[in-house]
């Protein structure tokens, strides 16, 4: 091959990659924005809030908090009981004991004295079979339902079933919830009748100090694979989510913590089984659901309720995690296709939606493409040397002013951390994410996409440290195979 | 030209970012170096209160801004846990301290957030009876919100009748917070909430009958009466619940008609009520409900009819034998709990 058909290829493969740099960047510039509009707005409607005024309301719709676990024998007790002091005054706890083989069941009859029960519901959503009911002698509040093996969605589906309360939050494997959590996240639905869920943020809780279920002592992540992701979930969170309220709305929720109105779930028959991006899945589904139903169905991501969770801390199961969100994106994608660019969908469809074929599923591939593009340019001497520096400069200086920014939003707003050398790591760990990390993702998404041609659809084995007592106290490893979706 | 553009853009990223980092450290600075003695001065004053409250000390007005903010920190605190007396030392201490017409100054701004805050303020240190009714119809739902948690922490029934008035807001965090208002003063909005009821137009009329129905007062009789005609089924599923709440005998015949709606959620709220009056001679129109095609219905009715005891069971057993499947599988599973069994 000459040069010349090359230097077409090159350029070409330039301008695609050029494209999608100004479309990315202008996509989360006008997110960042947003979030900085939105974050000054919350602060402002929430100085000299007094969320205990709402502890005594007798207006607040009824919570129904959906726990599925599996093989948790060993903290479920101390789990359930941060629950249940919860600062909420109309909660419930429905916990869903997935086929444990180990003493889980034995061990929440024993701590709360449970007693069977036989309410009369309706099976709304098809579950695995429902083997008892039971309610704590010690807490009305807590259900439990013992059925068998199915999975997260599934248990869900049966907690769903059973869910007493006009609102149900879904909480995921690891996330400790702040007290005051519920009484925030429950705001949206107090403010507008059409909307169906709401998410808070969560945040990375390796390094802190965990005690009874709550964190006492927040701190940034010593290690740098901890401490980049601790950057990378304050981004997606904090400018990401924020954002979108103002641009379309939302079509994640995280799994670890989110709450939704039980009968719009209902009605669009609860989780997805067989999705192996179920919390993403399920809210696209909800909006699509309410806008083809002429209804209007608005997610929105609330800043300041806060929910801590575990994030891997090794590479291999970091890169089994981004694979499977991965697979998880295109699965989505691929079932709600006819939403892209789809004028009958509105925001949705023009603007959501695209974003998240251009940006999230296709960006890795164009990423990828830049920097193999570049390599042969160089080798060929297609492209200037200085010119390919200073552009890599510029698309990896970019991506850093988003994770400052969203550092500087936490900061000024709801800041967890107390001491400089937390804010300081924090900094060190957005300065070098563009160095490796950065690249790393992108060649695990890349494998995620390639498994998702392949038809691929299993979790992949994930491994947990959890917060073993004495050392940072007790929390709540529950969970149904193992997994992680904070997506 | 793609270079000079190149590094303009760098030079503009680079600007923004250094800014961005500038900006972060400071204040991280700023707020590390400045929580300790805060804190410490938070406590100093926290406990100046304490002996203040009980006569022994006295406390000096603010100097500062940021002292200002300090003392209204730890009033306000101090405020959320005491009540009477206390509170009355609170208002006084606010006033000689300045941060009332601070408060005050703030209801009267031009901005949104500072008239929430300040009415917020008002809420924690008492006082604002002059400026936060006012508030009541202000342009921004947050501030009206506030203004009527206000209202419910100051009752009166003049203002009772503006939170009635909030029932129809077009914003529901407005409606819920009046309607949350109403149900804390309770008999002092009872009046206003009839009045509001007679009118023949009025779109919160849900809303009210759910707080009327908290106050069960026989003077809704005729509201209720009145709202199970209403053509909104919202409605008329609320009326049913203030007429379970209200009985009577012209409350149950009009429970008895409600049976019969075409709504589901207006069928299961008077067959739920039926089941609330607990009176045996209802038995046979619950046990009809049986038969109900919504799920939602059947359920009420079985355990409302077991809730009635032994002549509600006797009906329930025939029903095992009924020709309906559903009716009959409702009934099984309604005789199959245990007694203690929860609902």
């Amino acid at each position: 091959m000459t040069v010349e058909p090359l230097r077409l290829v090159f350029e070409v493969t330039l301008l695609v990659v050029i494209g999608y740099f100004v479309v990315a960047n202008g996509f989360w510039t006008a997110l960042f924005v947003a979030a900085a509009w939105q974050m000054l707005q919350h602060r402002r409607s929430s100085a000299g809030e007094d969320t205990r005024w709402l502890l005594s309301s007798p207006v607040l719709p009824r919570v129904s908090v959906l726990v599925p676990a599996h093989n948790e024998a060993a903290t479920v007790g101390e789990s359930v009981r941060a629950l249940l002091t919860l600062e909420y005054p109309n909660l419930e706890v429905v916990l869903v004991n997935d086929g444990s083989t180990d003493e889980t069941l034995e061990t929440l009859v024993h701590h709360f004295e449970l007693r069977p029960i036989h309410p009369i519901y309706r099976h709304v959503v098809a579950t695995k079979a429902v083997r008892a009911l039971y309610r704590s002698g010690l807490h009305p509040g807590l259900v439990v339902v013992d059925k068998d093996n199915g999975g997260k969605a599934d248990s869900l589906n049966a907690g769903l079933n059973l869910a007493t309360g006009a609102l149900v939050c879904a909480i995921d494997a690891d996330t400790l919830i702040e007290p005051d959590a519920l009484l925030r996240i429950v705001q949206p639905f107090l403010a507008g009748e059409d909307v169906v869920a709401s998410g808070g943020t969560i945040r990375v809780i390796n390094g802190s100090r965990v005690q009874a279920g709550r964190v006492v002592v927040p701190r940034a992540p010593r290690r740098p694979i901890v401490g980049l992701q601790a950057v990378e979930y304050l981004r997606a969170f904090l400018f990401g989510r924020l954002g979108w309220n103002l641009l379309g709305g939302n079509l994640i929720i995280s799994g670890a913590f989110g709450l939704f109105k039980r009968d719009s779930l209902r009605a669009i028959g609860g989780y997805q089984v067989d999705s192996i991006g179920e919390d993403m899945e399920l809210v696209v589904r909800l909006r699509r659901a309410g806008i083809e139903q002429g209804e209007a169905s608005r997610v929105v991501f609330v800043p300041e309720p806060v929910a801590w969770t575990e994030a891997p801390e090794s590479l291999r199961v970091l890169g089994r995690q981004r694979d499977r969100w991965q697979r998880g994106l295109v699965d989505v994608v691929w079932r709600h296709r006819r939403l892209v660019c789809n004028p009958r969908y509105g925001a949705v469809g023009l603007v959501v939606t695209p974003y998240f074929v251009l940006v999230e599923l296709l960006g890795p591939v164009i990423e990828a493409l830049g920097v193999l593009g570049l390599a042969v340019g160089l080798g060929l001497g297609l492209v200037d040397l200085r010119f390919a520096f200073f552009f890599l400069l510029l698309v990896y200086g970019w991506g850093l002013l988003f994770s400052i920014g969203a550092l500087l939003l936490d900061e000024l707003t709801s800041r967890r951390y107390e001491g400089l050398a937390d804010r300081v790591l924090l900094v060190c760990w957005a300065l070098i994410e563009p160095l490796g990390y950065r690249q790393l993702t992108v060649i695990w998404q890349l494998r995620g996409m390639i498994r998702a041609a392949r038809g691929r659809s299993d979790w992949g084995e994930m491994s947990r440290r959890g917060f073993p007592a004495g050392r940072r106290g007790v929390g709540p490893p529950w969970s149904v195979s193992g997994e992680q979706s904070q997506r | 030209m793609a270079g000079g553009l190149l590094r303009l853009v760098g030079v503009a990223e680079l600007g923004a970012l250094s800014a961005m980092l500038v900006v972060f450290i400071a204040h991280s600075l700023w707020v590390v170096v400045t929580a300790r003695t805060t804190e410490r001065r938070l406590v100093a004053l926290r406990q100046t209160m304490v002996r203040a409250v009980g006569g022994e000390d006295r406390l000096a007005a603010p100097a500062t801004r940021r002292d200002s903010r300090l003392h209204h920190r730890a009033l306000e605190e101090l405020a959320s846990r005491v009540s009477g007396d206390g509170a009355e030392w609170i208002e006084q201490a606010a006033r000689e301290m300045g941060l009332s017409d601070q408060a005050a100054r703030w209801c009267r701004s031009r901005r949104w957030w500072h008239r929430l805050r300040g009415i917020r303020s008002f809420g924690h240190l008492g006082g604002g009876g002059d400026l936060v009714p006012a508030r009541l119809a202000d342009a921004h739902p947050l501030v009206r919100e506030a203004a009527a948690r206000w209202v419910a922490r100051h009752p009166s029934p003049g203002l009772a009748e503006h939170l009635v008035t909030m029932l129809d807001d077009p914003e529901r965090r407005c409606r819920l917070a009046a309607q949350d208002a109403l149900i804390r003063l309770g008999a002092t909005a009872a009046e206003p909430l009839a009045a509001y009821l007679a009118r023949v137009a009025c779109p919160g009329r849900a809303l009210a009958l759910e707080v009327v129905a908290g106050i069960a007062d026989g003077r809704f009789l005729g509201p209720g009466l009145r709202a199970s005609d209403d053509p909104d089924p919202a409605v008329r599923a609320q009326a049913a619940t203030l007429l379970a709440a209200v009985a009577g005998g012209r409350a149950e015949q009009a429970l008895l008609e409600l049976l019969h709606d075409a709504s589901e959620p207006v069928r299961v709220a008077a067959t739920h009520g039926l089941g609330a009056v607990s009176s045996w001679a209802l038995a046979p129109d619950i046990a009809g409900q049986l038969s109900d095609p919504a799920w939602d219905v059947r359920r009420e009715a079985a355990l409302a009819l077991r809730r009635l005891g032994p002549a509600g069971r006797l009906y329930l057993r025939r029903a095992l034998v009924s020709t309906d499947p559903y009716a009959a599988d409702m009934a099984h599973q309604v005789l199959d709990l245990p007694s203690a069994a929860a609902d």
